[in-house]
Parts: C-alpha cells; sequence; structure tokens
C-alpha cells in the first residue's frame, strides 16, 4: 500500500484511532497484521516472511553460541553472506518484479544479527522474539527506510506499544505526513513529468532542455525520497515512535562529504558502519576504502554499469574532498559558492542515476556539455517557472527538522493556521492522487 | 483582523483538541465523498441504472471500472476485446461487453485471470485485432500490473469509492451547463452492460482516424511469438471449464488497405493463420472476420453504414458476430 493512496488515507482515518486505544498486545498483532497489509501482495511477503524465519532462526543460534561462550564470528558472517545473496538474487538474478521493501529489511536485519552476535549488552539478554518481529515489521519505515538499528529502537518500539501516545505527538506527526504528501504529489510528480519523457528519449532535445531536465531530476529524486522518508517519520511519530530522520536540506550542503551527511543519512550510516569502516575506515588506505564503499553503495542501487560509475564517481570526489580538507583549503570560498559548487557537481551526477544504461548516460552528458545539434527550449515557460519556484524553495524554505524539530519561527504550533495549512495541503493533493505513482526508491 | 489572526496563530489550549480538530475534519470529509461516489457513481459500478450519463467517468479509466463491473455485474458471458468491442456490441441480459481502448494481449491474458477468479461467466468470447501483439506496447499506461489479485480488486473498491472523480465532475458539468444551455447534447453514453453507444462519426472524423492509424502503425512492431499468449489464455479458460470463442476483427477496407501498405503488413496474413492454427489444435472455435463485407450476405459490401468508421465497425455486425457462434438467437455457421 502506497502511502499516497487512497486506501491508506482511509487506513489511517480509521485504523489509527483503533490503535490508540488497544491495550499492549492488542497494538503489538496490529502493528503485525499492519504490516501483512502493507504489502499488498502475497508472494512479497512470503519472501519478507523467509527473511524473518531465517535470520531469527539465525539470531536464535547465535545467542546460543554465545551462551555456551563459543565463537559466532562464522555463523555471523554466514548469515550475512545469506542475506546478501537472498537481496542479490532478487535483485540482480530473479526475473520477475523485485520483491518490494527487500534491500531495507535485510540491511535491518543485519544491524540486527550484529547486535545479537556482538554487542555487550545483548549477551546477558534474553532473546526476545516479539522485539525481534516489532523491530522488523514496523509498518511506517517497512518499505524504504529510513533505516534504523535494533539496538536503538527494541526499547523505544516496546515503550511505544504501552505508553499512551502524547496528543502533541498525533498533531505534529499528522502534519509531517500532510507536508510529505504535498512535496511527493504536487513537487516530485510534478518534476517527473519533465524527466520522465526527456530520458524516454534524450536525442530529441536540446542542450537547454538537458540542462533543464537534468536540474528537474535533482528536485524530483530530492522531493520523492524525501518525502517518503517524511511521511514515514509523520506516521511512525503518529504511532509513538520518533524514526530517524533521513534528509536535511542536502543541496544545501558546502562540501560532498557535507553533502552524505545530509542525503539519505541512515543509509549512510548504514554503509559507513558495515562497509567503510570494516574495510578499514579512515585508518588505513583511506581513499580506497571510500572508493570501494561507494561503488559498493552504487551496485546496490542497481545491476548496471552507469550505477557503479555514479558510485565510483561519488567516491572519488569524497576522497577528494578529505584530501582538499587536509591539505587545503587552497583559498578563501564564500559559502554561497560552494553550495552552488556542489550542487552543480551532484545535480550532474544524477545523470547516471537516472539514465537506463550507461549508453544513455553518456548521451546526455555530451548533449549536457553542449554536443546536440536540436536547438531551442521545448519544455515551455509553465515548466520553468514551477522548477525554479521549487528550486528556491529548496534553497529558501525551512526542512522539516527546522519546522518541528527546532525553535524556528515559521516553525509547527498547534494553533488553527497550521491545522488548517495542513488540511488545505491535504486536500489539494487528494485529487492528485488520482494518478498514483511509486516512489524512486522501492525500485531499490 | 488582527484579532482573527491572532485566534489563528496562537495556540490552541490543548493539543487533544487540535488532533480532534483535524480528526473530525478528515472524517467528515470522507464520508461526504463516499456518499457522493455512492450516490452519482461515477464509474457505474454499483447502480443498475446511470445517476446521469453524461457523468460517467468510464472514458479515461476503462481498464479500472470494466474490472470492477464485470465482478459487480457477474455475466454469463463475457466479450473481451479493444474499441472495436465496446462499440460494436450492444449487448443484454447476462452477456456482459469488456471490451477496453487499445487492449493488448498481454493484458487480455491477466483480465481472462481476473475474470476467472472474480466472475464466473460460462462462456468468453474474444476479438483479435493485429495490433495486440505490437511488442512496443505490452501494456498501455492506465494497465495496472497486479489486476487479477484479491489486493487489487480490494484497492480498486476502495478508489471507486474515495476518488474525488464525482464530485470535480458534477461540479464541471453544473457549470458547463449553466454557461452554454443551448449546446447540443451528445447521445454517446455507456450502457450497464458494458457497451457504449456511439454516434454517427463525421467524414472528416472518419478520415483523420485512417491518418492517425496509418501513424500508429509506423512505431509498431509485429511479433508472432506473442501469440503463445493466446494459447495461455485457451489453456487457463479449459482449465476452468468456460467456453472460449476467439474471432478475429472485421477489416474495413480502407483499414485494411492502410495495413498492407504499411511494413507490418506482411505479418498479417502470417498472423491470421496462426491464429488459426492455435485455435483448430486446441479445439476452440474460431472464425476469421477479417473479410465479412466479402462474406456476409447480411452486409451491403463497401457500405459505410454498417460501419462507425474505417476502425469500428456497428452493432449489426456485432450482432452477426455472436450470430456465428450461436450465442444470439438468429443463423449460426
Amino acid at each position: 500500500m502506497l502511502f499516497n493512496s487512497y486506501p491508506f488515507f482511509l487506513f489511517l482515518l480509521l485504523v489509527f484511532p483503533v490503535y490508540y486505544f488497544l491495550n499492549p498486545t492488542g497494538r503489538y498483532i496490529y502493528l503485525l497484521l499492519c504490516a501483512a497489509l502493507f504489502f499488498g501482495n502475497i508472494s512479497d511477503f512470503l519472501v519478507f516472511l523467509f527473511s524473518i524465519f531465517t535470520n531469527g532462526g539465525g539470531a536464535f543460534a547465535l545467542k546460543k553460541r554465545r551462551e555456551r561462550e563459543k565463537s559466532v564470528k562464522f555463523l555471523f558472517i554466514f548469515l550475512v553472506f545469506v542475506n546478501v545473496i537472498y537481496l542479490a538474487y532478487f535483485k540482480y538474478f530473479y526475473t520477475g518484479l523485485m520483491p518490494l521493501a527487500i534491500s531495507f529489511y535485510t540491511f535491518e536485519q543485519i544491524t540486527f544479527l550484529y547486535y545479537i552476535a556482538f554487542s555487550e549488552q545483548s549477551k546477558n539478554e534474553y532473546f526476545s522474539l516479539r522485539n525481534y518481529l516489532l523491530f522488523i515489521a514496523f509498518f511506517p519505515r517497512l518499505l524504504a527506510g529510513p533505516i534504523y538499528y535494533y539496538d536503538e529502537y527494541k526499547d523505544k518500539l516496546q515503550k511505544m506499544l504501552s505508553r499512551s501516545i502524547p496528543w502533541e505527538d498525533i498533531g505534529r506527526g499528522f502534519s509531517i505526513f500532510c507536508l510529505g504528501l504535498f512535496k511527493k504529489v504536487i513537487c516530485a510528480d510534478r518534476m517527473a513529468l519533465i524527466v520522465d519523457p526527456f530520458y524516454a528519449n534524450p536525442a530529441a532535445y536540446s542542450t537547454l532542455d538537458t540542462w533543464f531536465a537534468t536540474l528537474a531530476y535533482s528536485l524530483q529524486i530530492y522531493f520523492d525520497f524525501s518525502a517518503y522518508s517524511e511521511m514515514a517519520v509523520g506516521i511512525g511519530m503518529m504511532f509513538g515512535v520518533t524514526l530517524p530522520l533521513n534528509f536535511n536540506s542536502p543541496y544545501k550542503a558546502t562540501s560532498i562529504i557535507d553533502f552524505w551527511s545530509r542525503w539519505h543519512m541512515t543509509l549512510s550510516r548504514f554503509i559507513k558502519d558495515y562497509i567503510y569502516v570494516p574495510l578499514g575506515g579512515n585508518t588505513n588506505y583511506q581513499a580506497r576504502n571510500i572508493l570501494l564503499t561507494m561503488c559498493l553503495a552504487g551496485i546496490w542501487h542497481g545491476s548496471s554499469l552507469n550505477f557503479l560509475a555514479w558510485g565510483g564517481l561519488h567516491g572519488i570526489l569524497i576522497a577528494s574532498n578529505h584530501v582538499i580538507k587536509r591539505y587545503g583549503p587552497f583559498f578563501f570560498m564564500p559559502s554561497f559558492l560552494k553550495i552552488l559548487g556542489v550542487f552543480i557537481l551532484i545535480n550532474t551526477s544524477w545523470i547516471l542515476f537516472r539514465a537506463v544504461t550507461l549508453n544513455d548516460a553518456i548521451l546526455v552528458f555530451h548533449q549536457y556539455m553542449g554536443g546536440s545539434s536540436i536547438e531551442g527550449f521545448h519544455f515551455g515557460k509553465k515548466n520553468l517557472l514551477i522548477t525554479f519556484f521549487f528550486l528556491s524553495g529548496v534553497f529558501v524554505l525551512p526542512n522539516i527538522q527546522d519546522l518541528f524539530f527546532k525553535d524556528h519561527y515559521l516553525g509547527f504550533k498547534r494553533s488553527l493556521l497550521w491545522g488548517s495549512f495542513c488540511l488545505l495541503s491535504f486536500l489539494y493533493t487528494y485529487k492528485q492522487v488520482n494518478h498514483e505513482t511509486s516512489f524512486i526508491y522501492f525500485n531499490f | 483582523m488582527r484579532h482573527l489572526l491572532s485566534i489563528l496563530t496562537s495556540e490552541l489550549s490543548s493539543a487533544r483538541k487540535f488532533v480532534i480538530f483535524i480528526w473530525v475534519f478528515c472524517l467528515a470529509f470522507f464520508i461526504g465523498i463516499i456518499s457522493l461516489n455512492l450516490w452519482i457513481d461515477p464509474f457505474f459500478i454499483f447502480r443498475r441504472s446511470p445517476f446521469e450519463p453524461r457523468l460517467a467517468s468510464i472514458d479515461s479509466h476503462q481498464r479500472f471500472t470494466k474490472s470492477l463491473q464485470v465482478i459487480t455485474r457477474q455475466p454469463h458471458t463475457i466479450i473481451l476485446g479493444s474499441s472495436r468491442v465496446y462499440r460494436g456490441f450492444d449487448v443484454k441480459d447476462g452477456i456482459y461487453n469488456m471490451g477496453v481502448c487499445s487492449l493488448t494481449l498481454t493484458e487480455a491474458r491477466s483480465y481472462i485471470d481476473h475474470i476467472l477468479r472474480f466472475s464466473s461467466p460460462r462462456t468468453i468470447v474474444l476479438g483479435l485485432d493485429f495490433w495486440m501483439c505490437d511488442t512496443t506496447t505490452p501494456t498501455q499506461v492506465d494497465w495496472d500490473k497486479n489486476i487479477g489479485s484479491f489486493a487489487y480488486v480490494m484497492q480498486s473498491f476502495l478508489k471507486a469509492l474515495l476518488k474525488p472523480e464525482a464530485i470535480i465532475k458534477y461540479l464541471i458539468f453544473s457549470f458547463k451547463s449553466i454557461i452554454n444551455k443551448n449546446e447540443p447534447i451528445k447521445k454517446e453514453e455507456w450502457t450497464y452492460e458494458g457497451f457504449f453507444r456511439t454516434e454517427k462519426r463525421s467524414k472528416q472524423e472518419v478520415e483523420q482516424m485512417l491518418h492517425s492509424y496509418e501513424k500508429f502503425l509506423k512505431n509498431t512492431h509485429i511479433d508472432l511469438g506473442m501469440l503463445s499468449l493466446l494459447e495461455d489464455i485457451i489453456h487457463k479458460c479449459h482449465s476452468k471449464g468456460v467456453k472460449l470463442y476467439v474471432y478475429i476483427s472485421p477489416l474495413h477496407p480502407e483499414t485494411k488497405a492502410v495495413y498492407m501498405k504499411s511494413e507490418i503488413g506482411l505479418s498479417f496474413n502470417p498472423w491470421r493463420e496462426k491464429i488459426q492454427q492455435i485455435c483448430w489444435k486446441n479445439q476452440v472455435p474460431f472464425h476469421d472476420f477479417t473479410d465479412i463485407l466479402k462474406d456476409s450476405p447480411l452486409l451491403s459490401e463497401g457500405s459505410i453504414d454498417d460501419w462507425l468508421d474505417y476502425s469500428h465497425f456497428s452493432p449489426k455486425i456485432g450482432s452477426t458476430i455472436l450470430q456465428s457462434f450461436g450465442i444470439l438467437e438468429g443463423t449460426s455457421n
């Protein structure tokens, strides 16, 4: 079930009040049922169940070995290997549609196994199947993150079941959800109307069009994914848990390193903790470790060469950034120029990410550099105006953190004005939801 | 004004009031939408006769609407095909016209799954068109890949109740009728059985259609391998004990000439032969109506009267097709 769909709206309107009045056991069963409902089709759900069964059993075996003071290293590596093979099979070799959410819950299973295998805290802890199921099946973040860690959330999730949810959190959560919905339906889907025709046949467009479509894609992917994450955070909050935030105005980053600390923050953290650090992190061969980590991150997004190139490019950019940080700065640069420079680099690199094949990416890049024989601008004034309106919003308006978690002058208040604003944005998006579109990150 | 602003911006005394304000508003909104959708029924799913034929939102949601109508109608006979079907078969009494615009063979197979799972017909008639085997468009844009699943049905019924279509259409219609009081009303409408009553086209419209056909065929790539889908359909129907009839749509001489002029024209006769072979092999009643104008004593050769345009045949030809299978009373070949 998509967040931007009518059935979900009804689900939220009717399901949530029931949850509020249930006892802890009722809430627990209810949340598991919601997770099953969320998959929408039985085959995806079975893939999910198999993963739960394997990792639950694996965790139990790990726990038993630790209790008998035996080494768990090989069993842990084996279980991670099984998870990676499972994910790789469905991502790269399975001929049908990739099962929904498989990447995200696989990553979370790995953090769970790591906790069971190596954490000091878990050594003396009773293995709770209930905690594990709740962690893995908490539905708001199930389909595309934010990725959270078992050790950080098991207690919060348990508390969520037993405590009375503050009304303040429900109101705040609903408001975050409305803003996320607006971002997805009005902003991201509007940008898709520019991007999709362009990438369907890039050769038919001019250099100016290529610049414009590339810019539109930068906005689309940001709006689309941050919208999903924010909706997840909003719903999580309504159910009593504050999920980790995934975005913090990434296009306002002043360096590539800064960008990755603001973009898809929970995935960046996972990659850092589970790939970069085990490879050696900052200690030995830092540049190699960065490059390898980013290439793996690229391949995770897709098996085609353009994703590998995208990851590699970011690896080079991050490594170069580290060199500049260590030996520079060579000259003073005002912040706005840094932001502009980083934005242009990121914007250009999205070409590799969006193009279907590497050849397509090369063609678009060639046009981007002025190589198109076609002249003029084919997207019309209306699209131009809307895109620059959205672009200025990205740079000027406060983000969700500012509005809901900091003391910003425009920040959330439980006033009639905020309530009306949320309801109006909800009503405005309601009609557009008619053309239900999936989220970009569901493909990964 | 300042007083109003201060009321709007001041914090409510309790967060509970804020949440209840939002929840009650949303609940009222949803109740309103659902009531209007049930009353007006813009997709003509629940009602026996349309609230107002001009308010029906079927045209742009044909795949969605017909997949639900076939469940609420529970017909004993279903005719599946393209726009030639929904414009050409004026059926009644338990026969349902499931024609949708530019149906492809891939979609037809999923529709058969859907029909066999959620409806219980005794007979299915499948109308085939040449471009159904076009590999460049395996499914149309409004196609839902989950069709045939229980989740699809549940979600679609919910969507039919929650889409704001009815209210928007009603408002636009009311607004238009106020402005253009003397505008002639089109008599085209969808019937309960899924037939679309089409007005006679003007000569200009008919000519335009032929040009767009020529353009369309240039980007079409026919692959006879796609007919394996037809075999799949036949096996699915046989396994459920449903009688399947297959026919190739009648072709107006003008349209046939366009086919033959195009590059893909070379595949046209092999395509017909292969369908015939598949049907004979699997003992499926089959008729090739490509040259119906020559064959049928009922129809006058070359007359445009039996055609809505150069692509769509009239219900008169539709009846002839059903009669030839013995489904309607009349001469059975």
